[in-house]
Order: structure tokens, then C-alpha cells, then sequence
């Protein structure tokens, strides 16, 4: 399902208790290039559209880009831990390419 | 209090470009009123390298709403959205931490659109440093 080229990273606790609220980071090799350059001219987009996060397979937020998004983009994000769990994260690309990180959580 | 057409009339101007975000634009013109407080949006004072500058938001809404979405704008930026944040489940803190990319010194302006319909707002400044 990997089809884009960046590497995607998920960062967070291997264990925490049912209940807790850990700390998720997230980052991803991308040049975020809207094309827009100085002088006016328009060289190629190459832009993510959106990030998906998920928990246990539910999408839990959506988290779109407009073109202010930083190159490599990271994220931090809280959530609360129901208990044991799987924190996964979908990247989606203009041409609907994908990239998918998964990370479990164990208490 | 400002009166509302004030506080309204500049944002949803804003929110009028990108098709991603015909979403969060109609749900801020639908949101009434827009109330400052409840949202702390913390920027740098100065911008180091305008392509990686630091922003955190954060929603703190009242007892019994939650927050439906977070949205960035970056007012004199070409294209002026910067992120939207859908929330869908409440095991996710209405917060985000991330870097953007600023065209030059200016305001920038974060909303919260609550359960109920209303909207939070804040607004910060941030001012040229380095290269951009």
C-alpha cells in the first residue's frame, strides 16, 4: 500500500494504561511543492491532500493540507488510549498515491 | 463586542479559494457567532525560516460541546488555508501541533467550530526574521 516514496513515521508509546493520553508524532518525507514560485511561474505541484489517522481501523480525524504546509510534514497529536490498540496513519497524495505507518499500543 | 458583520466579513472572504476547503468554508459561514476565547493559537514572535515555522492550537471548549474541526489560516499567504482538521472521534485532543509556510509577515487566524454550531477564534501576529 506504500506507494509514495517518503518514509512515514509514527512515534509513540509501546505501553500505556486504558485511559491514558500519550503523545503521537508523525512525519514524512514529502517536498510539499505547491509549484508557486517567486517570480510567478508555475513549476509542478507535488502536494499531500490529506492524513488520515486512525484507531483500532476507525478514522478518528482527517487532517486536509492547503498549500502552507511545511515540506516534510510533522505532527503532533494526543490521544486518549482506550486500551490495547493499533494507531495507524494514511498519507494521501494529489494523484491518490498512499503511504500507511501502523504502531501498537500494548498496556 | 464588536458587532458580528465585523468579526464575520474578513474570515469568510478568507475562506473563499481552495475547493478542499468548500467544507470548513460553509461550515463557517454557518457558524454564529464567532466568539473569541477557548482557542490558543501560539506562534514564534519572529519567523526564523518562513518555510518551517512552529504552530500549536489548541481548543479548550466549554463544558458539554466538543470541537467538530480546527482550520489555519494564513492571511497573506497566496493561497491563504493552511490546514483543516476534522475531528470525528473524542479519543483525539482538539489540538495540533505542526510546521507552515509563511509568505511574510502577517496575521495569522485559527477557528474552532463547535458541536453546537458556534466558532472560537484567535488570531496572532508573527513578524519577518531570516530568509523566506
Amino acid at each position: 500500500m506504500n506507494t509514495l516514496p517518503g518514509i512515514p513515521r509514527l512515534r509513540a508509546p509501546a505501553r500505556a494504561r486504558a485511559g491514558e493520553t500519550v503523545e503521537i508524532r508523525l512525519l514524512i518525507d514529502h517536498p510539499m511543492d505547491s509549484g508557486r514560485r517567486r517570480d510567478g511561474s508555475q513549476a509542478p505541484r507535488q502536494m499531500l491532500t490529506d492524513l488520515h489517522l486512525l484507531l483500532d481501523g476507525r478514522a478518528i480525524a482527517r487532517l486536509s493540507f492547503g498549500d502552507g504546509a511545511s515540506p516534510n510534514p510533522f505532527h503532533v497529536f494526543r490521544i486518549r488510549i482506550p486500551g490495547p490498540c493499533e494507531i495507524a496513519a494514511v498519507w494521501t497524495d494529489e494523484d491518490g498515491r498512499q503511504a500507511r505507518v501502523s504502531h501498537r499500543v500494548f498496556t | 463586542m464588536l458587532p458580528r458583520r465585523l468579526l464575520l466579513a474578513p474570515v469568510a472572504s478568507l475562506l473563499s479559494a481552495s475547493p478542499a476547503f468548500a467544507d470548513a468554508r460553509a461550515a463557517r459561514r454557518a457558524a454564529d457567532p464567532v466568539l473569541p476565547g477557548g482557542l490558543l493559537l501560539t506562534l514564534p514572535e519572529r519567523a526564523e525560516n518562513g518555510a518551517q515555522v512552529p504552530i500549536a492550537l489548541r481548543a479548550a471548549p466549554p463544558p458539554g460541546l466538543s470541537v467538530r474541526s480546527l482550520h489555519v489560516i494564513a492571511t497573506a499567504n497566496p493561497a491563504p488555508e493552511i490546514l483543516d482538521l476534522e475531528i470525528r472521534d473524542d479519543a483525539l485532543f482538539p489540538e495540533i501541533q505542526t510546521r507552515i509556510r509563511l509568505a511574510e509577515e502577517q496575521e495569522i487566524v485559527a477557528l474552532a467550530l463547535l458541536s453546537d454550531g458556534t466558532a472560537r477564534e484567535a488570531r496572532a501576529r508573527i513578524a519577518e526574521g531570516g530568509c523566506l
